[in-house]
This record gives C-alpha cells, structure tokens and sequence, in this order.
C-alpha cells in the first residue's frame, strides 16, 4: 500500500507560513492534483513529501511509515523513501546519456548489471522512447525529455510518483498530447501519483481528487466534479473555470431550504438545494458562471438583466462583459449584442456564499486600475 | 507491464532517519573556519597598531603613540597623498583603455576581432613585478626604447620614475581588468532595449548615454572599485619606478618601515597598514553602497538577441591597427624587453646585443640553491594551494548557493571581504597571528603558512570563478537525485562535481596563476627556506640585478604559459572567457 497521509503539516519561514496545518489523505493508487496559483504552498507540500523541505510542524507518512514529523524534528531522508520526482525543469543529468539517467537510481540500487540493462529498456520501451537511448538531453526536445524523466522514475519502481507542472514546459498541442498518454500510463501502472499544477483544466481532466489550496491552506479536497460544481470558498468557484459574483439578498425560503435571491439590480432567482443554510434577509453573493448564463428575452423568471459594457471576439463566441445592479458579470454570446439584454440562467447550478466569505477573491476586491 | 510489479531489490537501508543531521554540522563547520580565516590576520594588525611593544615582547600596554607618531611623521603624509593620486591617476587610465578595448570588441565591426580577444587578457597571466620590469627595462629612464628614441630620433628623453610615469604602467597593467569586468556586461546587453529606446523617439547618442552606458554601470563601478584597490595595494611598481626618484607610496612606505629596515617599527607598520585596510574597507562599503540592488540592472527578457555591431566603415582597420599597437607597446615589447635582458649582461642600443648576449644570468641562478629552491616552492605552493583552496571555495559556494542556511549571506560577505585586503598586509596580519595564536606557531617557518595566506587572499577571485556557474546548475538536478535514491555524497560525487568539472578546474586554474605570479603576500611570511619566486624577485629587484630578475622572470612567464597550454590541452576550456 502506498497511500500517502498528510497530518496537519505546517512549513513555517520565519514566521511567514508557506503552508498550514495541511491535512490530506492520497489513497493507494490515485491520481491526486494539488491545485493553486503560484505562492500557495502546493510546491512546498511536494518538496515535503520527498523529504527535500522539512515540516514545522504535523506528520507526514507514506504506505503506513512515518517519514516526517515536524514536532519531533524527525525526517527519513529523502533517499530512503523510494519515491520518484519529476520537477518541473525535468533535471535531466545533462553529463549522462538518456540510458545512464534511466539506470543512475538502480545502479545506486546496486542492481546487477544485466537486470540495470533490462529494467532500462524496459522503463524506455513503456514512454515509447527506445530508440532514444544513447542520447545526451541537451539532443533531446522538450516532449522526449519529458518522458526520460519519467522513465527514470519508473525504472525503479518507486512507491509514489510526484509529478511538478511537468507539462509546462510543453507547448499547447504537445501538452495535450502529453496529458492524455500520462492519464492512460498512470491508469496503466496505477501507481499513486501526486501531481502539482496551476492549470485547473489540467487538474480536473486528470484527477481522481483535486486538492486546491489557498494561501498555503487546503480550501477543498473533492472530485474534479465536486470541485467544478460544489465549489466549498468564494476562492475555489472562482479559481477553477472563473465566476462573476452578483450581490443580493435572500428573500425566501423553500420546503428544502432552497433560497429565493433578490439581486442588487432587481432581479429575483429561484435557487436550487445548496450546500450551506442562509437565513431570510441575510446579505449573498451568487457565483456565476459564464457557461450558466444564455441570452434570453429580458422578463422572465430567473433571469438577470444584464447592461452590456463591451464585446470581445474570440473565434467561435463573442466574451460579453456586463453589470447588473454595479456587479461585473461576464458570458459569452454566439451573436453580436449591445444595450440590454436577459440572461437565463441555470438556476441549480448557481451556488451561493455569505456575502462576508468574499474576502480577497471575487471582482470586488479585485485592484482598480 | 512488469514496472508496476513489486519491488524485487533491496531499497538501501531502510530506514535511513535523521533526528540531527550531518548536513546541519558541516556548513557551520565551513561557515566558521572561513570567518576564522578571514579574521585571523586583521584582528592582531588592529591590536598591534595599539600596542605600545611588538606583540610577541611581554608586557604590552596599550597606546595610541603608533597612531599619532604616524600623524606627525610628514614622509607618511607625502605616502597617502601619493598614493591616492596615483591611484586615482591609474584607475581612470586604466577604465579609459579597457572599456573602450570592451566597447570595440563587443559593440563594434572592428577588424582582427578574433586577434584581439585572443591577446587581450595575456597580460593577465604575468605579475605585475614582471610587467613593471618590462616597463623599466624598455621605457625607465635608462630604457632601451627610451635610449634608441633620444639617440636615434632626437626625442626628449621622458621620465617614468615619476608620479605620472607610475599612473601609466599602472594604468596599462590593470586595463584587462577593467576590459573583463566589461566584456560581459556589453555582450550581455539585450539590443531589444535599444531598438525600444530608438523607436520611442531616442537618438543613437541619447541610448548610448541614457540607456547603454547606464546598464553597464555595474561592471564600471565594479571595475573602477576593484582597480582602485589594485592600484593602492601595488607594491612593484613604486618599487621600480618610485625609489629611485624617491616617490614613496603607501605600500612602500610599509615595506621600507619593515622588511628593508634596519630595525623594523612594528607599531608604526600596523598603524599604516591598519589604516590602509581601513580605507579599502570603507571604499568596498562604498562601492556596494553605490551599486545597490543589482537587479535594477540585469536585462529581462528574450534570449538575447543577435546584436548589431556598430559599422566603424573605413576607421575598421586603422582603429584595429591603433588598438594593437597600444598592445604591442604596452605588452609585447616590456615582455620583449625581460626576455632580450634575461639573456644579455648589459641591454642597451649604445652595444651590439651579440656582444653583450649570456647566459650568465642563468648560470648565476643556478649556482646559488635560493633560486631554484624558490621555484620549487612556488610550484608546491601552487599546486597544492591551488587544490586546497578549490575544496574550500566550492564548499562557500555550495552553502551560499545550494542551503538555505542563515549564515550564508554572511559567510559569502565575509569570503568576499579580503578583496580589501593588500596581499602584504595580509602577509603581515598571518605573521602577528602565528606568533599571537600558539596553534599556528608550528606554521611558522614552513609553506603552510604562507598557502594559508594565498588561499585568504584570493578566497573572493576563486569564488567570483565558481559561484555563477554554480548558480546556473539547478538545484532540481540534486534533489531528482536524492529522490531517486543517491545519497548526499553519491550526489555530490556522480551528479554535482561531474557537472562542475570544467568550472573546477577554471577556478583551479585561476588559483593556481595567482599563487605562482604573487610577490606581495609571502613578504612578511617567508623564511630561510621557503622563498618563493615573488620575493627573491624582489628582493633582486631591490638590490638592482636586473639581469637576475629578468632571467627568474622569463622562467616564471615560460612555466605559465606551459601550465596554461596543458590544462588547455586538458579541458579545451578557455581562460577568462
């Protein structure tokens, strides 16, 4: 078993903390994201897990041992915790030949010579980059050498792979490409994968469990689906996939709970069950995404009235930028449209937070220009 | 896919924990014996220049009569003043040629590039006793160019025993300098920056003052800072030009008080050495001071771009052939000169050379053990200094650059500070602190001392060498090591030294040149026994045996360049590139 287990870990600089009191559990096998702009400790967390940054505090283990104990200043070295890391920039040994990266862990292994050779082909067979061996990196092009550091992950064996944004250095087709075949190897291998990024979509295309963090804090831990859906903070709605915040109040209440809002500019939406309990006349803000909204006629039940500010094209849609009652709303359009208009809106889908858990995130507390 | 199977090796002992690692206790180790280095020999110099006694009689009191007699004494103010001028004098002379030299070869279409370049850091390699004998040789007052141009052209015979003539070798010895520190900088230089300041209206004349000469302010402070240093802890050359007209300088100063007194005045020389050190200090201060946060400067943006030299048109050539000539004259003909004298026992036009050609001057080194056991010195003190001093500086590098250990901000400050310290003052500093600290008595009279000494002294040269290239290997590449399975030592060994070999063995290099060529450091160290090449250099300058030196310097110029020719064989790395 090779689970990994974070217990209220901590990373302390000085007295800036890069990461909190993190708890995560990653189970055998899982393709875990943790997701989160650049400053939100998710490389920290990583660099903790291999042993090559030290907690402050909490426990970390991994398969059932203990590796990591910030409180009792205990650390298993990271050498010793058969992990496999491929960092962002690859570091590929630039001294040594794709074959002799590949068997540089088993040869420190002290694995016999003959099994080095066979393990090597192999581990170079499965990334589909045989015919690479004999290779320096610098001969090699971004996608290959990408796949030479995985392949000297693998070769070993190792109990977890920690994969760091390794499909940003690729450009936009190969990235793609890149993500599909990881998706399938790991599927393949089902080896527990850890797997650090800033790109939402990478994160919930490739996931079992996305783990988004916010200011060195776990904000949600959840399915790609509940993530997307069911987003816990203001933060998480608008990280991943982008949301506008509409004021309002809650005006009433139905059998379930679900709230009926008044928005700032008038506009009355019927909501569907959420997640958290609101109370009649309590100050909201509705996140919304642009793909929720469809332009309507201007009357209608559950839909907001939207002046449009400006137009922007972008191939196949128009992104339209809007306000209803002073709040930014942004949708996009097939058609070119001015003046006002109706927007429909997928009212099950909207998800409601206390207007008070809007704090840094969200339009409001963007920085005028 | 057999990869997913399970483990079938042995993963290395297991668990390999850590409570207290040895990675906490060695860089403390490094960290205090690099602050106790550099410490070593400033702190007695500070307490001698107190103390009323040399420091090794019993029963010193403190005092401030060291201080003051040198306030009253009016050949040490005509030193200072001396001194500031001509370094002053010497550094602009130097900074004009070299960055001019950096602007050519780096901005510029002009022709022989190639030549040029190869040639330009030559003088680098030869110490500066050699350069001013060429000098003395060639264009002193008794000179043979000197001589030839009065008899032959009838020009007035000019005078380099002067506090002018003295600016100018100084000037042309330290140019290269001024001309590295450039190159870079210039090379370095985005042309997109330009080309933006161009199109938003800018003169060519515009950029050149507010954008490019502005962005290469840091080499210029840089280099005008470090040649200034240069220029007032020089020793040759007030030697060779300044005593017979009775110029002294600072540095002269000391070494008349001390080591060619009758009876040394030990307070005296702490005093003015103290003080030297206090002014070099406070001009490193300044420098930093003035240079900031760095980061203002460094261009962001694109891999840089294919720069456009400036067309010279039809000055190429003749701008070419001036600035070889300048080379020639300044390099190649002194350099000319020790030889033609090495192998002659009297060098004038007045004589045909076939009369006077010998190879006395040889057979008189070899006659007398001193000379060759000099040599042999040198060689041991290069050699193995060098490879001590190498260990040393890549463990500075390896804590400033790879841990985040608190003290590495001060353990690089402190590594870098001796660039303030004179090689003689530091000689001097090493000799009280033998004496002071019993542990270090046992040195006394033998090559440890004075390799100790060296490895200080040029501890900033052999990490400027290092660090960048250090900081250029990401440290990803460690820790896919470590997480792979290798141990901190298997990294080091298969991973970290492998990637730095060629830098290792530049920064070898370097060290090595500058052990084998130094002549102020060892002054106050050596003893019967371990002379090295510098000091019987000169102290037959001292004496007036041109022949001698000439003949010893050729020797040491010959054995550089071999040195430099087989590690170049070695490596195909290129010196100062």
């Amino acid at each position: 078993m090779s689970d990994v287990t974070l217990q209220d870990v901590s990373r302390l600089y000085g007295t800036k903390a890069a990461v909190k009191t993190l708890s995560l559990v990653v189970p055998d096998g899982s393709f875990v994201s943790l997701l989160g702009p650049s400053g939100c400790g998710k490389t920290t967390t990583l660099a903790m897990i291999a042993g090559l940054d030290r907690p402050t505090g909490g426990r970390i283990s991994i398969g059932g041992t203990l590796v990591a104990d910030g409180a009792a200043g205990y650390m298993m070295l990271p050498e010793a915790r058969n992990l496999g890391l491929v960092p962002q920039s690859y570091a590929l040994w630039p001294h040594m030949r794709v074959s002799q990266n590949v068997g540089f862990p088993l040869k420190v292994r002290k694995m016999p010579a003959a099994q080095r050779q066979q393990r090597i082909a192999e581990a170079l067979a499965l990334v589909e980059i045989g015919h690479l061996a004999d290779r320096y990196p610098h001969e090699l092009s971004g996608g290959q050498q990408q796949r030479v550091a995985i392949a000297r992950t693998l070769a070993y064996r190792p109990k977890v792979l920690l994969l760091d944004e390794p499909l940003s250095n690729l450009d936009a087709k190969l990235r793609e490409r890149a993500r599909h075949w990881l998706r399938s190897l790991q599927r393949e291998l089902k080896m527990t994968t850890i797997f650090v990024t800033h790109d939402q979509g990478e994160a919930l295309s490739l996931s079992d469990h996305v783990a988004v963090l916010d200011g060195g804090e776990l904000a949600q831990y959840g399915t790609p689906e509940d993530i997307y859906l069911r987003p816990a903070t203001p933060f998480v709605a608008d990280f991943i996939g982008g949301c506008s915040f509409v004021k309002g109040a809650v005006v009433a209440k139905g059998a379930r709970g679900q709230p009926t809002v008044r928005l700032d500019g008038g506009s009355v939406l019927a909501l569907g069950v959420q997640d958290r309990d609101f109370a009649i006349g309590q100050t909201v803000s509705a996140a919304v995404r642009p793909e929720w909204l469809t332009v309507a006629g201007t009357h209608a039940p559950n839909v907001i009235a939207v002046k449009i500010d400006g137009l922007e094209f972008s191939g196949d849609r128009y992104n339209v930028f809007g306000t209803h009652g002073g709040h930014p709303i942004r949708f996009s359009s097939e058609k070119r449209i001015d003046g006002e208009v109706g927007l429909a809106c997928d009212v099950d889908r909207i998800v409601l937070f206390s207007a008070d858990a809007i704090g840094r995130c969200g339009p409001e507390a963007a920085p005028k220009p | 896919m057999t990869v997913a199977q399970t483990n079938d090796f042995k993963i290395p002992k297991t668990p390999l924990a850590v409570r207290f690692s040895p990675s906490a206790v060695v860089p403390w180790f490094v960290i205090i014996l690099t602050i106790g280095l550099v410490l070593l020999p400033l702190v007695p110099i500070g307490y001698q220049a107190l103390l009323d006694r040399p420091l090794y009689d019993a029963g010193g009191k403190l005092t401030l009569k060291n201080l003051s007699d040198l306030f009253f004494d009016a050949r040490f103010h005509a030193a200072v003043g001396n001194s500031l001028l001509f370094a002053v004098g010497a550094t602009l002379i130097a900074q004009l040629m070299g960055v001019t030299a950096a602007v050519l070869v780096g901005r510029t279409n002009i022709a022989g590039k190639s030549l040029i370049i190869a040639l330009v850091v030559w003088p680098m390699l030869v110490s500066d006793l050699v350069k001013a004998l060429g000098w003395s040789i060639m264009y002193g007052p008794a000179g043979y160019v000197t001589q030839f141009a009065s008899l032959n052209l009838g020009l007035p015979a000019w005078n380099l025993n002067s506090l002018g003539g003295m600016m100018i070798v100084g000037g042309i010895s330290h140019a290269p300098l001024a001309y590295l520190f450039c190159i870079g900088a210039v090379r370095a230089m985005d042309p997109a920056i330009e080309d933006a300041a161009r199109t938003a209206g800018a003169s060519r004349r515009t950029v050149l003052f507010r954008i490019a000469l502005p962005l290469l302010r840091p080499a210029l402070i840089g280099s005008t800072f470090f040649n200034f240093i240069m220029c007032l802890e020089t020793l040759s050359i007030p030697l060779i030009f300044g005593k017979p007209s009775g110029i002294m300088l600072f540095t002269t100063y000391i070494y008349m008080n001390s080591v060619q007194a009758v009876t040394q005045n030990y307070g005296i020389v702490a005093a003015s050495s103290f003080l030297l050190l206090a002014v070099l200090l406070i001009t490193v201060k300044l420098q930093r001071k003035m240079l900031g946060d760095t980061r203002r400067f460094i261009t962001v943006g694109s891999k840089a771009g294919r720069q456009k030299d400036f067309e010279l048109g039809a000055f190429r050539w003749p701008v070419s052939i001036a600035t070889l000539s300048v080379m020639i004259a300044a390099v190649g003909i002194p350099l000319l000169g020790v030889l033609l004298q090495a192998f002659a026992e009297f060098f004038s036009p007045l004589i045909p050379y076939a009369e006077v050609a010998t190879l006395d001057n040889f057979r008189y080194l070899w006659s007398r053990p001193i000379y060759t056991r000099a040599l042999v010195n040198s060689l041991i003190i290069s050699s193995v200094g060098a490879a001590v001093g190498v260990v040393l500086v890549f463990m500075i590098a390896a804590i400033v650059t790879r841990t985040r250990n608190k003290a590495g901000p001060a353990l690089e400050a402190f590594a870098m500070l001796p660039r303030a310290v004179p090689g003689m003052i530091a000689g001097l500093g090493f000799f009280y602190a033998a004496v002071l600290f019993p542990p270090l008595g046992w040195t006394r009279g033998t090559l440890v001392i004075l390799i100790i000494a060296f490895i200080m002294r040029y501890l900033p040269l052999g990490l400027g060498t290092l660090m960048p290239s250090m900081m250029q290997v990401s440290a990803d590449l460690e820790h896919s090591a470590r997480t792979s399975g290798a141990s901190w030592l298997k990294t080091m060994f298969h991973i970290l030294l492998p990637i730095l070999k060629p830098s290792l063995l530049a920064a070898y290099t370097v060290l090595f040149l500058q052990f084998f060529k130094d002549y102020a450091t060892a002054v106050f160290l050596y003893s019967p026994g371990t002379e090295i090449l510098g000091t019987v250099m000169l102290l037959l300058v001292w004496d007036g045996h041109t022949g001698a030196v000439a003949a010893l310097a050729t020797v040491q110029v010959l054995l550089t360049f071999a040195f430099i020719v087989t590690v170049g064989r070695l490596s195909k790395f290129k010196l100062y590139d």
